[in-house]
């Protein structure tokens, strides 16, 4: 047996699941190095996939050829549309999860991946060859080479429990900690970051009372995250809402000064989207109270997750107010909510591959990014992945702008602006949410995907075919008129709008706020004959259409700005006409191009400008020599 | 913002002799952006041939009313001062018409360059060479600091207080759109009246803004202050004294002023538009007797009038039938030369007339009492509904395009809102025109959306 291989992936949580089937699907000799066998891609948060910005990177991901959308399909246990009224763009699906059925199917198709060995160990040191990365070294000793390695570490590094004056250096839910690996980043001159991220307590389902709260239950209609594959299939959970009442917040201003973010135990900020009780009740006093969710975590379980109760004060407090909760009076603790502090990477070290700059084949992704997410852990292992084989095969790296994908944004954010706590992607982040749909992810991506290999022609025909028709019906929506006969005018005035006099185009009837496509259907019957994914996207790219131009000609102004490259070798810091701090953060961030360089903070358009110039004259100076 | 591949468009000369000046547009849509506000009869609806110099007309499409003649000529890439396509309009009419006609270019599509742009664009198609590109980059730099300077200034007052109040409440309705965009589990769907009310108001308080550009040709394009008097009272000195430089020339010979001279001055933000004139007398002299003529036609079109008088003299004749032709004026009586008589006599005379107002004495030769003149000037102004202190002014075109774009996206938010299009429309609008204000203080970017989303609401797990 060897122990050469084309890529290492080190961890197997969503981004090394991703990074590693990507890279072996590629054809690259892949291996995974893992802490435990028993959790590979373990949720060790919130039971749910999906939500917006994240369900759409999810689709992201499956549309390119990533497995994070069929996994979640495989093992929903309930599917929800949010947004359904609030526009395209932000249209999303959220799903409960069965944890332990992901676990299982993760490792299975890890395990079925030809090119690929999944292993346990506990990389204590990453090996190198000069500047360049040559392999890694495990607990045990034992060697594995290869050129390029994706870190996919997670909250592991140096990872510390807390729980009100209770700490304890260890992994999530229990895991081995990571501690000579973080040792062995400082050793490299790694600038590591403490950041911290919290959950709520498991609770007992039988000790629940649900008569007292509210029944959110899964969606009748079929929902899928992946375009492709089976719809969810196994049965459905339902998830309850209540609230904190008086007493809740009571007890909690009473406990105050037990919480570990008073009495010094954590250092490091925590993400301010999901922030603990505590925190919310300090921060927000004015609210009377807070919505909850108990989320089931499986079906094989009675473990129900606390959604909106994240917390990490000492385990009485939390029992007591816990039962504050209508519809929790007796409830069981479970686990107990906790905080987790872990090390992570400053992501400006970065490049758009997530190369570390500083090494050469030495990539990293997911939450050691300072990300927070299994979405976003997933996007940045799949990006790794594609892009260490690329460079393995000294092809040209595969990148995603911000016009192109969420993926594009949260990597771009990343690199350029970095991060002061947990990154979370939402939607508002980008300046093109109404090209960024989840419904037409495919027509973003797939074409990448399937050049990259990851795709297969199969799919890649059907994919086709799809757009084909999707095209296809936009046209013939705008030429084919219909007359105004008796029946369509009735049925006009029924959905409140005016009757026709003269004939009408199908698109400027779509255009009408008082009807939508399934009202088409009923006097066309091409239209009626077509599947629903494909008739979402003709009324999309219908009704936005002013939308969709207006932003799409912003996406053209940035591309060009995009396309201005700038050297890396540039020193802004001897460059004449650029301010002293745009100086400096030019330098550290090294942008690709006039675009990046523009959204990094503190480089003006007056900058910009400067850089063009400089550009300009370098250009003309080489065609002088 | 970043102006690259947009057209844009700028004053490139103040007006000079016989008020011409020129407007210069750069950029793909040129040629179609002048064609939209200039109507050309030598054309009849043919393309304008490259360098050919046509004769025409600014028209006004709104009102259907010729601004100005003008003489247009049209440079086709790379054969241009910038090596783009670059269109050139002269104007005849002075400075009011020349903005004015810069306004129609705006609107029609074109954005206002940025000081240096059209150098930039010059040296970028390279039109320039090669050892002009340092001068370029410090050039922009240093525009660019000069700018922020300026801006500063400007918009410390009320427009800039208005500016940051209406940029934090557009902030406050993206956040909470946001909001219930992103996190559609932790907060209600939005209340849609109680955004078109907001929308409404604050689409009325941009409008009204914009008024004040409109109706402010008063303001904009400065307060037309005429400084009269007799001949030799130092006018040309008092004009001097105030711009700090000497633009009039002055003589000890009565009479030395021949034609109207007018400079601008900034008051307190407020610009004034002074005017020197001829001394009125009984004049034999033709030159003198057409200067004079200019001097009461200038006295008719006043918006302010600072009447000098000598300290030295007794008030004679040709005063007192000043005094009764500006009668209906807002006007200051000044008391010059005061450093040579302390002109308590001619102040006496000046009570006898019943003009019930406060003479101002001065001695501008050595600069005494500019600041109480200013004084009175500024009371005299801002007593004046229109220009109340408190009131923000639109007065820079560059302004007036920011608002008028925001206002605009406003409107087209509450279309949207009122269509029953989705709120991630809503966003897009009001972004805008976050933008488009934001970029008149210099200030706010999209981080900082993000940042109040968080400041604001409480979200997540
Ligand atoms: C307590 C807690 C609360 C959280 N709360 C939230 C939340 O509210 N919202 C949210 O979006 N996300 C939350 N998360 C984050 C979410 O779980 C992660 O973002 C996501 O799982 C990150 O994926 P990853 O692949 O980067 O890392 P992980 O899923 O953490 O995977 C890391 C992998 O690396 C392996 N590994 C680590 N070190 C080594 C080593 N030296 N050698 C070999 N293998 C190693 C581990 O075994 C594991 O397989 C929370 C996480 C925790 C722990
Ligand atoms: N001592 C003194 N001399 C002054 C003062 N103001 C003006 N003078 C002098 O008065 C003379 C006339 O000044 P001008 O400014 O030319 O007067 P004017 O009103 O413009 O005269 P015309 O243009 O001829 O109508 C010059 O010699 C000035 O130096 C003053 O405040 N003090
Ligand atoms: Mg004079």
């Amino acid at each position: 047996m060897s122990n050469n291989y084309d890529v290492i992936v080190v961890g197997a949580g969503h981004a090394g699941s991703e990074a590693a089937l990507a890279a072996a699907r590629m054809g690259a000799k892949t291996l995974v190095l893992t802490i435990s066998l028993d959790f590979i891609a373990q949720l060790p948060c919130n039971p749910a996939m999906g939500g917006p910005a994240k369900s759409h990177l999810i689709r992201e991901i499956d549309a390119l050829g990533g497995e994070i959308g069929k996994a979640s399909d495989a093992c929903a246990i309930q599917m929800r549309k949010l947004n359904t009224s609030k526009g395209p763009a932000v249209q999303s699906l959220r799903a409960q999860i069965d944890r332990v059925l992901y676990l299982r199917y993760m490792k299975r198709v890890l395990e079925d991946q030809e090119n690929l060995d999944l292993k346990q160990g506990m990389v204590e040191k990453i090996l190198f060859d000069g500047d360049e990365v040559s392999g890694v070294e495990t607990e045990l000793g034992l060697i594995y080479q290869a050129p390029k390695v994706i870190l996919a570490t997670g909250t592991f590094l140096n990872g510390k429990l807390i729980i009100g004056e209770y700490t304890e250096i260890t992994g999530p839910d229990g895991m081995k900690p990571s501690l000579a690996l973080s040792d062995n980043l400082h050793e490299l001159k790694l600038p590591l970051r403490r950041f911290k991220t919290g959950t709520p307590a498991r609770v007992a389902g039988k000790s629940l009372d649900f008569s007292k709260m509210i029944e959110q239950k899964s969606w009748e209609e079929p929902l899928r995250f992946s375009f492709e594959g089976e719809y969810p299939s196994l049965p459905t959970r339902s998830c309850w809402l209540t609230y904190t009442s008086e007493k809740t917040h009571q007890i909690i201003r009473d406990n105050i000064d037990r919480a570990p973010m008073f009495i010094g135990g954590i250092e490091g900020p925590g993400p301010r989207y999901c922030p603990s009780i505590e925190d919310k009740i300090m921060r927000f006093a004015d609210k009377e109270r807070h919505q909850l969710f108990l989320e089931p975590t499986g079906l094989e379980t009675d473990e129900y997750y606390v959604q909106g109760m994240a917390t990490s004060l000492p385990i009485d407090v939390q029992m007591e107010f816990y039962r504050s909760i209508p519809g929790l009076e007796n409830v069981e603790i479970m686990r107990p909510g906790c905080a987790m502090e872990y090390d992570c990477l400053d992501p400006t070290e970065l490049t758009y591959e997530l190369e570390i700059k500083s090494f050469k084949g030495l990539y990293s992704a997911g939450q050691l990014n300072g990300t927070s997410g299994y979405e976003e852990a997933a996007a940045q292992g799949m990006m790794a992945g594609i892009n260490a084989v690329l460079a393995l095969r000294d092809q040209e790296p595969f990148h995603l702008t911000r016009s192109q994908a969420y993926i594009g944004v949260l990597i771009d954010d990343l690199i350029t602006k970095g991060t002061n706590e947990p990154y979370r992607l939402m939607t508002a982040r980008s300046e093109y949410r109404l090209l960024l749909r989840q419904d037409n992810a495919d027509r973003r991506l797939t074409e990448f995907g399937y050049r990259l290999g990851l795709i297969s022609e199969e799919r890649y025909q059907r994919f086709k075919n799809k757009m084909v028709i999707v095209d296809k019906q936009l046209q013939r929506l705008e030429k084919t008129f219909l007359p105004p006969s008796a029946e369509l005018n009735q049925a006009l005035i029924a959905a409140n709008t005016t009757p026709l006099e003269h004939g009408a185009s199908l698109t400027s009837l779509l255009r009408r706020p008082q009807l939508d496509i399934s009202f088409l259907r009923r006097f066309d019957s091409e239209l009626d004959a077509l599947p629903l994914d494909i008739l979402e996207q003709i009324e999309i790219e219908t009704i936005y259409a002013g939308y969709i131009r207006q932003q799409s000609e912003q996406v053209e102004r940035q591309r060009r700005m995009e396309s201005a490259l700038l050297p890396e070798k540039a020193k802004y810091e001897e460059m004449r006409g650029i301010s002293r701090e745009a100086a400096e953060k030019l330098d550290k961030i090294k942008p690709r191009n006039i675009g990046q360089a523009s959204r990094i903070s503190g480089v003006s358009p007056a900058d910009i400008s400067v850089l063009t110039i400089w550009l300009e004259q370098q250009k003309r100076k080489r065609r002088a020599n | 913002m970043i102006k690259d591949y947009q057209t844009i468009a700028a004053i490139s000369t103040p007006p000079g002799e016989g008020g011409i000046g020129i407007i210069r547009i750069s950029g793909s849509q040129a040629l179609a952006i002048a064609l939209k506000v200039l109507q050309i009869p030598g054309l009849r609806g043919k393309t304008p041939k490259v360098r050919r110099v046509y004769h025409g007309y600014v028209v006004d499409q709104s009102k259907k009313e010729k601004v100005d003649e003008v003489i247009f000529f049209y440079f086709k890439n790379p054969n241009s001062y910038t090596g783009e396509d670059v269109a050139e309009i002269q104007t005849h009419g002075g400075i009011a018409v020349l903005r004015k006609t810069l306004e129609l270019i705006l609107a029609a599509g074109a954005v206002l360059a940025e000081a240096g742009e059209f150098t930039k664009r010059a040296f970028l198609n390279g039109r320039l060479d090669l050892t002009q590109a340092e001068a370029v980059m410090d050039l922009i730099q240093a525009n660019s600091e000069e700018g922020a300077k300026q801006a500063m200034l400007q918009l410390d007052g009320a427009l800039g207080r208005f500016v940051r109040k209406t940029l934090s409440r557009i902030l406050n309705l993206i956040a909470s759109i946001e909001v219930s965009l992103d996190f559609p589990e932790d907060y209600d769907p939005l209340d849609r009246e109680a955004l078109l009310a907001v929308l409404a108001e604050l689409e009325a308080e941009l409008r009204e803004l914009l008024s004040t550009f409109k109706q402010g040709n008063l303001v904009r394009q400065g307060l037309k202050t005429v400084i009269v008097g007799r001949p030799n009272v130092g006018k040309s000195t008092l004009l001097n004294s105030l711009l700090g430089e000497d633009r009039a020339i002055v003589t000890a010979t009565a009479g030395t002023t021949r034609d109207v001279l007018e400079e601008y001055y900034n008051l307190e933000g407020i610009t004034l538009r002074l005017v020197d004139t001829a001394g009125l007398r009984q004049s034999q002299d033709e030159i003198e007797m057409m200067g004079i003529a200019r001097t009461r036609s200038a006295i008719d079109t006043a918006d302010l009038i600072l009447w000098v008088v000598d300290a030295e003299e007794d008030l004679q004749d040709e005063d007192r039938e000043l005094a009764s032709l500006i009668k209906d004026k807002p006007y200051i009586p000044v008391i010059n030369k005061t450093d040579l008589r302390h002109g308590q006599k001619i102040a006496a005379d000046l009570k006898d007339l019943d003009l019930n107002r406060e003479p101002v004495m001065i001695a501008a030769a050595p600069g005494q009492g500019l600041d109480d003149l200013r004084q009175a000037i500024s009371q005299l102004v801002f007593a004046g509904k229109a220009l109340a202190k408190n009131t923000p002014i639109l007065t820079k075109t560059r302004h007036q395009q920011s608002v008028s774009q925001a206002m605009e996206q406003i409107a087209a938010c509450q279309q949207a809102v009122a269509a029953y299009l989705p709120e991630d429309c809503y966003v897009i609008h009001l972004k805008d025109a976050y933008e488009a204000l934001a970029s008149l203080v210099g200030e706010g970017s999209y981080d900082e959306i993000i940042e109040n989303i968080f400041a604001q609401f409480c979200v997540g797990k």
